[in-house]
């Protein structure tokens, strides 16, 4: 009896055991979705998406994308992490997008899920058959006509996207050309996604939108921002002979075809059938919009034979866009950093000083301390307090003021206004300097910016200190750790809506500009460029509309630019009062910067541009748990088109 | 407790603190290591160091030269070679008994080369703080760092001292012996026992003073443990030498009693 009860026991114990084992095993799945269809550009900003699915378990840790860069050859293999918390619950599904930069197909990029010390889950992907050397033309539509990208422009990479894996940062279009889209597929977008989109269009990105069928989805409100469509029906076509005069091809077939009536506001219609327009096109901000009026995916233009012609020429339609103004070099920039670093050693005079005074005043009490007596000791006294007084001087007087901060950064900001109604285009460099040991953590909330290291050209090291990429809700944190005596520079790209707002205007006189500065400080040492001279004017205060009036007779009494006036510009500028890391930036970065304004303007008469300083850091960034001291300097190039009102 | 090395210049004791020789001789090492410093300081401004991920060197020089100079004159101290010009012409040959070797170890050599090794040192820290605060090591690091040193002199006074009651004043054998006791310990351990090697945590120190504490604790310990047998056996030696003092009844501590 006892045997048998023995038995039913182990029998249902392996049952328990069989029925437990498929829970645990069937845990999750990871999948991924990276660049454009699998496909990236290298060296450019690319979408990496992870989606997991807890099917069978709750999964929580850290999801890790390791990018590994550089060349074994060249010695300078580095790693960037990006991570993010991963907190599942039973059942759900989420995606994790990221926005990475592949600048090597030679090392795998490796997705990596960890839970503390536990590696839940691993994949290396071979980068190799993933890269591509062309920009992308995106179609982004779940469904679309079954050769569409076999006819897009040869010199794109044609790449169909899912729009649940468009980019949720601006820059992670940086790759992408053209993006095609059915206006209904805005609609779908998530609201980063969206954001992003928008953004990049204002920043010069290219967007193609298709009426498509759905005309009910042109009234929402996300289109109505991005494209002022008002529609007024519809009609039923068989042809479009236009199209003829547009790409050489027209547009003719059996069966008639929805054409949508509608107009955009503030837009060019490139093309019109029987006054309808067929193709529209919006600027918006530095982009472009191009809306056709019917839907791409359906016949007769499905099936058109003129679609490649047709396509070349709607990418022939973007206009170039002349951005940034004015190009820094970053080993410039940097290396005018590095001197602006704010500790300095106590330099050789003050030393001389201090060890011969110690010196003489140890002499002679050495020497009354020599004799026999009473005030031997007296003298002895006398010693020992000369001892600290010189000692809590050196920690005092050396020390304290200048090297007691052992971790410091000063960060430089170029801003490029082009035009006040788009975004200017941002770069901004922060450089950590630390005399110890360090982690750190750090962010520049609320921005969006592709961040970058950079390594100075004077550095023997080629590889970055080592950082962490975290993705949150609130945007990136960088996490990193340096060593004692030791620097890393970032350097980040974003746009901004233009501080700086107005307008110039000449007569036979005088020049005026009307400028809006909308920066939290006053513009000083403010140049101007116009008509191949250069011109310092007064500072242009935080918060005021301010008008500059500049004699234009005396102004034509000024030399023209050469490579000899750099020198008495500069003098210009050691004679002020302002702070010195500006000083030192100034010193640094104008030579080159005149010469490059001279080089790019010198042939465009109707246009002035403006360069003012302002003697602090636009873009904030913070520390976690430390609040090192730092200096900022912010650069401001504008560039205006000069009315002329005779 | 006798105070007879603040109070007699002559050579009766080992290293009278008020001596002329003695004190000329601290005035010199301390011109040597402001000389040192002044020659030898960084001139890189602070943006070149950190490109090219070097760290100041100032702080190791001085503290090294600092280390060697003092670590010589305590042998000297020890060894009873910085006694008055005068007596020394005079008396030397005659290898006249101390009140270092006379008196008990514990109640007076002892206590007299700790304070005096301590003493010793004082003149130097100006010059010390200011290498090691405009390299900005921090409080703690230059504290372990003066540790070091305090232990170097305290480690070959004792040896100056065991030679000096091995061989004598005059010895030919103990001058060397005692200076080849000081190589080995300053120098030559590098080569065999780095982490005793007071110069190689000077150096770590100056390299990466955060990681500084473990080896600061291995070397205080090696060397107090290297003191603690020396004190054990001056200590035995001077022992044997009152008793037998006692015995013969020629000069003994009841001299000084």
């Amino acid at each position: 009896m006892r045997r048998v009860f023995k038995h039913i026991a182990l029998i249902f114990s392996l049952i328990m055991i069989s029925l437990a084992l498929p829970f645990n095993s069937a845990g999750f799945s990871v999948d991924y979705s990276l660049g454009f269809n699998g496909h990236f550009l290298l060296n450019n900003w690319t979408p990496l998406s992870i989606v997991i699915d807890s099917r069978g378990r709750a999964v929580s840790g850290t999801l890790e994308i390791i990018v590994t860069s550089g060349s074994e050859y060249q010695g300078d293999v580095y790693r960037t992490v990006y991570t993010t918390e991963v907190d599942l619950p039973q059942n759900s599904k989420k995606q994790y997008p990221f926005t990475i930069i592949l600048k090597s197909f030679s090392h795998d990029l490796i997705i990596r899920l960890r839970q503390k010390n536990a590696t839940l889950f691993s994949r290396s992907i071979n980068l190799r058959p993933h890269f591509t050397e062309k920009k992308f033309i995106v179609v982004a539509e779940n469904y679309v006509a079954p050769d569409i990208l076999s006819v897009l422009p040869d010199q794109l990479y044609p790449a169909n996207v899912r729009p649940q894996f468009l980019p949720e940062n601006d820059y992670g279009y940086d790759s992408v050309k053209l993006l095609i889209l059915q206006a209904d597929t805005i609609r779908q977008l998530r609201d980063r996604q969206f954001q992003a989109l928008s953004r990049w269009v204002e920043q010069g990105g290219y967007l193609l939108l298709g009426a498509g069928l759905n005309f009910g989805s042109l009234g929402n409100p996300r289109l109505q921002d991005l494209l002022p469509i008002r529609v007024s029906g519809h009609r039923q076509l068989s042809e479009i002979k236009s199209l003829g005069k547009f790409c050489s091809r027209e547009l003719t077939g059996n069966e008639p075809f929805l054409v949508l009536n509608a107009g955009v506001d503030d837009s060019r219609v490139l093309l019109k059938e029987k006054d309808i327009p067929i193709i529209t096109r919006k600027k918006l901000g530095f982009g472009h919009i191009v809306f056709l009026s019917f839907d791409f995916n359906s016949p007769p233009f499905s099936h058109w034979d003129g679609r490649r012609l047709f396509w070349n020429k709607i990418l022939s339609l973007q206009p170039e866009i002349d951005r940034p103004l004015l190009e820094g070099d970053d080993q410039q920039i940097v290396s005018s950093m590095f001197a602006g670093i704010p500790g300095k050693f106590p330099d050789n005079g003050s030393v001389v000083i201090f060890v011969g005074a110690y010196l003489i005043f140890l002499w002679f009490l050495l020497k009354k301390i020599k004799k026999p007596g009473k005030s031997r000791w007296q003298y002895s006294l006398y010693l020992m307090l000369m001892i600290v007084l010189f000692t809590a001087i050196g920690y005092r007087g050396f020390y304290y003021p200048d090297l007691k901060q052992k971790f410091t950064y000063n960060s430089f900001c170029q801003i490029d206004v082009a035009d006040t109604h788009a975004p200017a285009a941002v770069r901004y460099f922060i450089g950590l300097y630390t005399l110890k040991n360090l982690a750190f953590a750090l962010n520049f909330k609320p921005y969006s910016y592709s961040l970058s290291h950079i390594i100075s050209e004077k550095s023997p090291t080629k590889v970055p200190n080592p950082y962490v990429v975290q993705i949150k809700d609130g945007g990136q944190h960088i996490l990193g750790s340096l060593q004692r005596w030791s620097h890393i520079f970032y350097s980040l790209n974003l746009h901004l809506a233009s501080p700086l707002a107005g307008d110039a205007r000449r007569d036979n006189s005088f020049l005026t500009l009307e400028i809006d500065n909308q920066l939290p400080e006053d513009l000083v040492d403010c140049l101007i460029y116009y008509r191949k001279r250069f011109l310092f004017v007064e500072d242009i205060l935080a918060g005021n509309r301010q008008s500059i009036k500049i004699d234009l007779a005396k102004l034509k009494k000024i030399e023209i630019f050469s490579k000899h006036a750099v020198d008495s510009i500069m003098r210009r500028f050691d004679g002020n009062e302002s702070a010195a890391y500006l000083r030192e930036t100034q010193r640094h970065l104008t030579p080159d910067l005149l010469l490059e304004i001279h080089e790019k303007y010198r042939s465009s008469p109707d246009s002035i541009i403006l360069v003012g300083w302002m003697p602090a850091g636009l873009i904030q960034p913070h520390f976690n748990h430390i609040s090192p001291p730092g200096a900022g300097v912010t650069m401001i190039n504008w560039k205006l088109p000069v009315e002329i009102a005779l | 407790m006798k105070y007879y090395f603040l109070t007699d210049d002559s050579d009766r004791s080992l290293a009278p603190f008020f001596s002329t020789r003695l004190l000329e001789t601290v005035m010199a090492g301390v011109v040597i290591v402001g000389v040192f410093l002044i020659v030898f300081r960084s001139r890189q401004p602070i943006s070149e160091l950190m490109v090219s991920g070097n760290k100041p060197p100032d702080f190791f020089l001085s503290f090294a030269a600092t280390l060697i100079v003092i670590s010589y004159v305590n042998l000297c101290c020890g060894g009873g070679d910085l006694v008055s010009k005068g007596y020394y012409i005079i008396n030397y040959q005659t290898d006249k008994p101390t009140y270092e070797k006379e008196l008990g170890f514990y109640r007076y050599g002892m206590i007299e080369f700790l304070m005096h090794a301590f003493l010793l040192l004082l003149p130097f820290l100006p010059l010390l703080s200011l290498a090691a605060f405009s390299s900005a090591i921090s409080m703690g690091t230059f504290l372990m760092a003066v540790g070091v040193l305090y232990t170097s002199s305290l480690f070959c006074r004792m040896s100056g001292f065991l030679a000096y009651l091995s061989w004598g004043r005059s010895s030919t054998l103990g001058f060397f012996a005692a200076r080849a006791l000081m190589i080995i310990f300053v120098f030559l351990t590098v080569l065999f026992a780095p982490a005793i090697n007071p110069l190689h945590l000077l150096y770590r120190l100056n390299q990466s003073p955060d990681t500084g504490g473990y080896p600061f604790a291995i070397y205080t310990a090696v060397v107090s443990f290297a003191i603690l047998i020396l004190i054990l056996v001056n200590s035995a030696l001077i022992r044997r030498h009152i008793n037998k003092s006692d015995r013969s009844g020629v000069q003994g501590s009841k001299v000084y009693e």
